[in-house]
């Protein structure tokens, strides 16, 4: 069993989960999304941001506008619909439950 | 200095170098690949574009101009590798790949196409060599053969060529090879992917049927010219080998004259005996090498570039063989030419010895053989050369050197002529090598007897050293041959058949060369010429 490989499926999992968090608070272009993400090390790489902002906003939970940029071409600027902010509670309370449940499971293990 | 071109990136335009273009056009070339079935994936690709352009103007904002590959590199490095890309496209296929590798769309099984890539028809034969990991060679040849003994071949392959459909596009030519389809299988393949891209599915199987059929039209003429081709090339591979074994079969089959296995002589006895000296040995052996391997192996090369299809194309191979082939010729003639040299002059040693003329019949006969085989002939037409030549320490023997002869004598005593002939570089030497053969023959009373070998001194090698005697028969005298004669060459008396000389005397042997005593009147030699 491969460790990165097993390390990516977890952060697959959450990845979504935290770009819409990193929307809920603000309006952001891909830029300021990855500079987050990067800092706290979900993502490493910029190309794959795209595909799932593409998807996530296919899917209905983003929509975006145009906005002028003096370095370079027109950005868009991502934030949560009506539909993402509810899909967004009901992440952030299954995650929580299932950070309980991690947690009481790994303390229990480590006692 | 290096070339630039000038690229529009998301409305926007760049002076990029040509092969930091090139990387980049890569890298999008294969990030539109891995998303150009996801709905949205144009979208994704321009979301990456514009990012990129993005990056570049930052870069180019310190009055810097061109995009060079060093800010390609960076940019990619900050976007990441195509595979990277697809970390999250799998997650919704996660449920069912999630015990193999993130990357892997599928586990593709090996699927028949007809290969476009390494045909000679119509690829059938490189399409089946996939599907089983043959060389398609060999499927080519099996099938030729199938078309030489039946016929059958032909019409197997028309129908396998119709009802196989073609790889076109990057997928099928990877499920053609068994390969699985990933980023990584299709970034290999992905410059040919631009093309075939566009063309959809259904498009395609709906026209192929009626598109094969055309192209099989069309190739089946062009393809008859390369089946001649074809044939040529497995002549030449069929005649190589031909050649080879030949030549392998000389040198080993006992019946050779080259044989050097048996009892023969050793190349280096060779060398020392008859090409007095290792220079004229060496320019010979590897002229004579490179005249006989140059031909075959360009006839191999022909044949394998030929079958190929110019797949193994050697630069320069054919030019080198022609020219290995003139230098043998060079080197063979040289080394040959020297060799003939040291023959080319004739020399002679002769001694005469006669009888009393009391003698009425001269008895000829051969002295015990110490050397070799008694039963043996000696006469040069029935024995290898080898069983009849020796050589030891200091001498070189042989057993061919000795012929006899019968003349006219005009005194009435019989006259023994022995005489030692050789050859040699010059006039002197050819005599001198005359007088060094050691013959041995006595005359005692009526009796001639002689040597059935001559001995020769090992450093003057061989010089085609010979001895010859002739005895000349007074009129109404007889000579008798003793039957061990027939061993040696009797010049002008034939073995094996009956001999009628010109007044009608008769002379026989029997046809297994074992004569009882014969006689020969002198009569009989009376108008005979030598």
């Amino acid at each position: 069993m491969n460790i990165e490989n097993t390390k990516a499926q977890m952060r697959k999992g959450i990845l979504e989960y935290c770009i819409l968090s990193i929307l809920g608070n603000r309006e952001a272009y891909p830029s300021d999304i990855l500079s987050e993400l990067k800092e706290s090390k979900l993502l490493v790489v910029e190309g794959t941001l795209y595909p799932l902002l593409t998807r996530l906003k296919n899917a209905g939970l983003l929509t975006y506008r145009w906005e002028e940029s003096t370095s370079g071409p027109p950005r868009k600027y991502y934030k949560l619909t009506t539909v993402g902010e509810s899909f967004l509670d009901e992440l952030t309370n299954s995650w929580k439950e299932l950070n309980k449940a991690v947690l009481t499971i790994t303390k229990k293990a480590t006692k | 200095m290096n070339k630039t071109v000038t690229v529009n990136i998301s409305g926007f335009v760049f002076y990029i170098e040509e092969n930091a273009y090139a990387v980049l056009a890569t890298y999008l070339n294969r990030i539109k690949a891995i998303f150009q079935s996801d709905e949205g994936g144009d979208e994704i690709l321009n979301d990456v574009e514009a990012r990129i352009a993005e990056l570049f103007h930052e870069k180019l904002a310190d009055k810097k101009e061109v995009v060079t590959i060093k800010d390609v590199e960076q940019v990619i490095q900050v976007m990441g590798k195509p595979e990277d890309y697809t970390d999250d496209t799998s997650f919704e296929n996660a449920q069912h790949s999630s015990g193999s590798s993130s990357h892997n769309y599928t586990n593709e099984k090996r699927k028949i196409y007809r290969d476009p890539d390494d045909k000679v028809l119509g690829g059938v034969c490189s399409g089946f060599g996939h599907y089983f990991d043959i060389d398609p060679i060999i499927l080519r040849i099996a099938l030729l053969l199938l078309l030489v003994f039946g016929g059958t071949g032909f019409f197997l392959y028309i129908i396998l060529w119709i009802v196989i459909p073609k790889a076109e596009t990057t997928s099928e030519k990877l499920r053609m090879h068994g390969e699985k389809i990933n980023v990584e299988s299709i970034k290999k393949k992905v410059t040919d992917f631009s093309n075939s891209a566009s063309v959809t599915n259904t498009n395609r199987r709906a026209r192929s049927f009626i598109d094969r059929l055309l192209e099989l039209l069309g190739t089946i003429f062009g393809a008859l010219g390369r089946i001649i081709l074809k044939l040529i090339g497995v002549f030449f591979g069929v005649l190589a080998i031909g050649l080879l074994i030949g030549l392998v079969a000389a040198l080993l089959s006992p019946d050779s004259e080259l044989n050097i296995n048996d009892n023969s002589f050793s190349l280096a006895e060779i060398r020392e005996m008859i090409f007095h000296g290792n220079a004229n040995f060496f320019l010979s052996i590897i002229g004579v090498t490179l005249l006989i391997l140059t031909p075959i192996i360009g006839l191999i090369y022909g044949a394998i570039r030929i079958l190929s299809g110019n797949k193994y194309a050697a630069r320069g191979l054919g030019t080198s063989l022609i020219i290995l082939f003139i230098i043998g010729v060079f080197t063979a003639s040289t080394g040959i030419i020297r060799t003939v040299h040291g023959y080319h002059e004739d020399g002679t040693s002769e001694e005469i010895m006669s009888s009393g003329s009391d003698t009425e019949n001269l008895h000829v006969m051969l002295l015990p053989d110490d050397e070799f085989h008694s039963n043996l002939n000696l006469d040069g037409q029935h024995t290898p050369y080898w069983e009849v030549m020796k050589l030891t320490e200091n001498q070189f023997i042989n057993g061919q050197g000795v012929s006899f002869e019968i003349g006219d004598s005009k005194s009435d005593d019989f006259k023994i002529k022995i005489i030692k002939e050789s050859q040699g570089g010059k006039s002197l030497e050819a005599i001198n090598f005359a007088e060094n053969i050691s013959f041995y023959s006595e005359l005692r009373g009526d009796t001639l007897r002689l040597s059935p070998y001559i001995r020769i001194p090992r450093e003057d090698g061989y010089r085609s050293q010979r001895v010859e005697i002739v005895v000349y028969v007074p009129e109404g005298k007889r000579v008798t041959l003793d039957k061990n004669t027939s061993r040696i060459q009797l010049n002008n008396v034939k073995k094996g058949k009956s001999y009628i000389f010109e007044d009608g005397y008769k002379l026989h042997y029997d046809e297994n060369y074992v004569p009882k005593s014969i006689e020969i009147e002198s009569d009989s030699l009376k108008n005979y010429k030598l």
